[in-house]
C-alpha cells in the first residue's frame, strides 16, 4: 500500500511541478495571469530591485494589458497613468518600443531601474526594427547612458516622424520636446556637457533645450545651421546680458544720484553718465568750466570758458540734486549778467533759498 | 684789552651763527594761479581719439617716508587710490582729448592708453603722485612725479565747489598726456593702436584665430602681423562683445561715482583739518629743529667762552650764552611736544576718516568683484560659443 500511495504522491508531485512551470512559462507570455510577487524575477532574471516601479516597465512594454498590473501595485498604477498621455505620440511608431520609451523619459526618479528596463529596451529594439527598420542606433544608445535613454527615445519617436515627413525635422523635435521636458530638462546636461555646456545664465530651460535640439540634429545639421544656432546663442546671450547691465546701470545710478549731486571738479562730467560712445566729445562742445581751449602753440584767452563766482548768498551746493546743480553751472558759466542773475534766481527758487531768506 | 675783544667777537660770532641757524628754514612757495586743462584745438576725427584707461591707483603704502608713517593712515591711502584716478579720469574726459576714458576695475580689458599711478604722498597739504602712461603696444610713454603743495585758498568754499583742491596736478597730467600725444604719436600710431587693442581684446575670447595676428619684438612691444578682413564674422561678434565690456566698464564708473561722490564731503573735511594739522606740525617740528641747534651751538659757545675767557666779563657771557642755549634747547622739547599733539591729532582724525571710509571702501570693492565675475562667467560663455564657431566654421571650409 505504501509504494502505491508514493507513487501517487510522486505523480502528484511531478504534476503539480510540471503545472508550476507551465504557469511560469505562461506567466512570461502573459502577465496578467502572473501574481504580482514572483512575476519580476521571472521576466527579468537580472532585477535586483524587483519590488520598485520598475517591475512595470516590462509588462507594460510587452502588451497594452499593463492595467491589470496597475490594479496590483499603487506604483506602477501612477507610472501608467502618467504614460496614458503618452500612447498618441507613439501611434505613429510601434506602440511597444514608444511605451518603453516613454517610460524612461516620464521618470527620472526611474533610472535606477535602467538596469533592468534597458535589456527590456534592447529586447524591443528589434521588434521596433522589424517595424520602422531604421532605429538600430537608437537601440544601441540605450546601455551608455541611462539619462540618454529618455533623450534617444524622444529622439526616436521624432525622429520615426521625421522619416515621415524629413522637411519639418526640426520645428517637430522642437515639440517632441517641449512634450517630454521633464526627462529632457535632465538628460540635457548630460548631452550639453559632452558638448560646450550650457552657454546662458539666465535662460536655463530654452539654453538646455537648444542644447538638446543642437545635440539630436548635430549629425544632421550643416555647419551653417550649426553656425547659426550658435549665434542665435549668442544673442541671447547678449540680451541677457544687455538687460542685466543696463537695469545695474539705472541702480549704480540712482545710488550715486541719491549720493549727493556735486561734483568735485565742476561736476559736470559724472561717471559714467553715458554709454560708451565718446561722451568727451559732447562734453567738450558744452565747454564745461575747468577746461579752456587752447590753440597747440600758445594759449588763447581763457575768458571763453570762464566761471563766475557764485553771488554770496548761494550756499556750496554739495547737497544739489541734479536740477539744481545743472542751473548752478549754467548759471556760473553764463557771461551775461542779466541772464546769470535770473539763473541764479531761478536756482534760489528751485532750491528754496529765497524761501527762507 | 685786545684778548677780551677778540673773545666776545668771537662769542657774538657764535651765538649770531646759532640763532641764524634756528632762525634758518625751508618755505614751500605755494601757487594759487590755476592752471587750466587744455582741450586740443585741433578737430580731431572720432576714429582717432584714443581710449584711456585709469588703473587703480597704487596707495604707495610701501613707499611711505619713515618720518611720515605716523601720520600717514593706511586705508585712507587706500580710499584716495580710487578717488583720486577718479578725479583725473574726468578731468581727461572733460579735456575733450580723448575717445573714452575709464577708471579700469581691472587690467582685462585693453584700452588704447593705459594711466597707472602710485600715490607717494597725499595730506591735505601736499599731494604727490608718480604717474606711468603707456599704450597698447606695450611701449611705455613716460613716468613723472606730480607734486601740488596747496595754499589754505584751495579750501575756501568759493573755490572748493568749483574744484577739488588739486585740481591742478590733475590738469597738469592731462596736459602732459595731450603735449606727449602730439609730439610723439602720429596719426598712423594712433592707428596702429587702436587696432591692436581691438585685436587684443579679440585674443582674449577668441585666441585660437587672433593670436596669430600680433607679435612682439625684442623690446616686448606688440606689432601687428596682419590683419583680420573687416567683415571677419569673428571679428564682427567681437565687436559686439566688446561694445558689452564697455557698457560693463560703465557700470562700473557709476559705482565709482556713487563712492568718490561719498566720500568727498568727509575726505574734504579730513583734508582741510589736515592741512591746518599738517602745517601746523611741520612748523612746530622745524620750529623745534631749529630751537635744538641753536640752543646747543649757543650752549657750546657759552662753555667755550666760559671755560676759555680769561677775565670775568667774558666767563659771565659764556655764562648767559650757555643759559640762552640750554633755554633755547628746552624751548625746542616744547615745540616738539606740541609736534606730538598735533601729530595725535592727525592720527585722531586719520581713525575717524578711516572709520567713514573703510565700509565704503569695502563697499566698493564687493560691488565690482560681484559684477566683474558675474561678467566674467558670461564672457566664458561667449568664450566658449565663439570656439565652436570657429570649429565649425573651420569645418566648413
Amino acid at each position: 500500500m505504501k509504494k502505491p500511495s508514493l507513487t501517487i504522491f510522486k505523480l502528484f508531485v511531478l504534476s503539480s511541478i510540471s503545472l508550476s512551470v507551465l504557469a511560469c512559462q505562461s506567466a512570461s507570455q502573459s502577465s496578467s495571469s502572473m501574481p504580482t510577487p514572483p512575476m519580476p524575477s521571472s521576466s527579468s532574471t537580472s532585477s535586483t530591485n524587483s519590488a520598485s516601479p520598475s517591475a512595470t516597465r516590462p509588462t507594460s512594454s510587452q502588451s497594452s494589458s499593463s492595467q491589470s498590473s496597475s490594479s496590483q501595485s499603487s506604483s506602477s498604477s501612477s507610472s501608467s497613468s502618467r504614460s496614458s498621455s503618452s500612447p498618441s505620440v507613439s501611434q505613429s511608431s510601434s506602440a511597444s518600443r514608444t511605451d518603453s520609451t516613454s517610460q524612461a523619459s516620464q521618470s527620472e526618479n526611474q533610472s535606477s531601474t535602467s538596469a533592468s528596463a534597458f535589456p527590456t529596451g534592447r529586447e524591443d529594439s528589434p521588434g521596433a526594427q522589424s517595424q520602422s527598420g531604421q532605429q538600430a542606433t537608437a537601440g544601441v544608445s540605450f546601455p551608455s547612458n541611462s539619462n540618454a535613454t529618455g533623450q534617444e527615445a524622444g529622439s526616436q519617436t521624432r525622429s520615426s516622424g521625421e522619416q515621415d515627413d524629413s522637411n519639418t525635422g526640426r520645428d517637430t523635435s522642437t515639440g517632441d520636446l517641449s512634450q517630454n521636458s521633464g526627462g529632457n530638462t535632465s538628460s540635457g546636461g548630460g548631452i550639453s556637457s559632452s558638448q560646450s555646456g550650457d552657454y546662458s545664465l539666465d535662460t536655463l530651460p530654452d539654453g538646455v533645450l537648444s542644447g538638446n535640439n543642437n545635440s539630436q540634429t548635430a549629425g544632421a545639421m550643416t555647419a551653417a545651421e550649426r553656425a547659426a544656432v550658435l549665434d542665435e546663442r549668442l544673442r541671447r546671450g547678449y540680451e541677457t546680458f544687455d538687460g542685466f547691465i543696463l537695469s545695474e546701470r539705472e541702480r549704480a545710478q540712482n545710488e550715486s544720484n541719491a549720493a549727493g549731486s556735486a561734483q568735485p571738479g565742476g561736476g559736470a562730467a559724472g561717471g559714467g553718465g553715458g554709454q560708451n560712445l565718446p561722451q568727451t566729445l559732447e562734453e567738450a562742445s558744452s565747454q564745461p568750466s575747468g577746461a579752456i581751449v587752447a590753440a597747440q602753440s600758445a594759449s588763447t584767452p581763457p575768458e571763453q570758458n570762464q566761471t563766475f563766482a557764485p553771488p554770496e548768498d548761494i550756499p556750496s551746493g554739495r547737497d544739489d540734486d541734479v536740477v539744481a546743480r545743472q542751473l548752478r553751472e549754467a548759471a556760473m558759466s553764463e557771461p551775461d549778467t542779466e541772464l546769470r542773475e535770473a539763473l541764479w534766481d531761478e536756482y534760489r527758487n528751485y532750491t528754496g533759498i529765497g524761501e527762507e531768506q | 684789552m685786545k684778548a677780551i675783544r677778540q673773545i666776545l667777537k668771537n662769542l657774538t660770532g657764535l651765538i649770531l651763527i646759532a640763532f641764524f641757524a634756528s632762525a634758518c628754514s625751508t618755505h614751500t612757495v605755494k601757487s594759487t594761479v590755476y592752471t587750466p586743462v587744455i582741450s586740443d584745438s585741433r578737430n580731431v576725427p572720432e576714429d582717432l581719439l584714443l581710449d584711456v584707461g585709469i588703473a587703480i591707483f597704487d596707495p604707495g603704502i610701501d613707499e611711505i617716508e619713515r618720518s611720515e608713517e605716523e601720520t600717514t593712515n593706511h586705508d585712507i591711502r587706500v580710499a584716495e587710490s580710487r578717488y583720486a584716478p577718479y578725479l583725473l579720469s574726468e578731468t581727461l574726459q572733460r579735456s575733450g582729448n580723448w575717445g573714452i576714458v575709464r577708471l579700469m576695475p581691472s587690467s582685462a580689458s585693453p584700452m588704447d592708453v593705459l594711466v597707472s599711478g602710485t600715490v607717494l604722498q597725499s595730506d591735505g597739504e601736499t599731494m604727490s603722485l608718480r604717474i606711468s602712461v603707456s599704450d597698447s603696444t606695450g611701449r611705455g610713454w613716460y613716468t613723472k612725479v606730480y607734486d601740488q603743495a596747496i595754499s589754505q585758498f584751495s579750501y575756501d568754499p568759493s573755490q572748493r565747489q568749483q574744484y577739488d583742491p588739486f585740481q591742478i596736478l590733475y590738469n597738469n597730467i592731462a596736459n602732459d598726456l595731450l603735449a606727449f600725444r602730439n609730439t610723439n604719436i602720429s596719426d598712423q600710431q594712433i592707428v596702429e593702436i587702436r587696432t591692436i587693442s581691438e585685436v587684443l581684446f579679440a585674443q582674449r575670447f577668441s585666441p585660437e584665430i587672433f593670436d596669430a595676428y600680433l607679435t612682439e619684438d625684442r623690446r616686448g612691444n606688440i606689432q601687428i602681423v596682419s590683419l583680420p578682413a573687416e567683415n571677419d564674422p569673428v571679428l564682427v561678434r567681437v565687436r559686439d562683445i566688446r561694445e558689452r565690456d564697455f557698457m560693463f566698464i560703465d557700470t562700473v564708473q557709476d559705482y565709482y561715482a556713487t563712492y568718490v561722490r561719498q566720500m568727498r564731503l568727509p575726505y574734504d573735511s579730513w583734508r582741510e583739518q589736515s592741512y591746518h594739522e599738517t602745517m601746523e606740525l611741520r612748523e612746530l617740528r622745524e620750529s623745534a629743529r631749529r630751537r635744538f641747534i641753536g640752543g646747543a651751538a649757543a650752549v657750546i659757545a657759552g662753555v667755550a667762552a666760559a671755560t676759555n675767557g680769561g677775565n670775568y666779563a667774558s666767563q659771565v657771557g659764556g655764562i648767559s650764552a650757555a643759559s640762552a642755549g640750554a633755554y633755547l634747547i628746552k624751548s625746542g622739547f616744547d615745540k616738539r611736544a606740541e609736534a606730538q599733539m598735533h601729530m595725535e591729532a592727525l592720527e585722531e582724525l586719520g581713525k575717524s576718516l578711516e572709520d567713514e571710509l573703510a565700509p565704503q571702501v569695502i563697499n566698493l570693492e564687493d560691488r565690482t568683484i560681484t559684477l566683474t565675475g558675474s561678467v566674467e562667467e558670461q564672457y566664458g560663455q561667449w568664450r566658449e560659443i565663439l570656439a565652436d564657431l570657429y570649429a565649425t566654421e573651420v569645418g566648413e571650409l
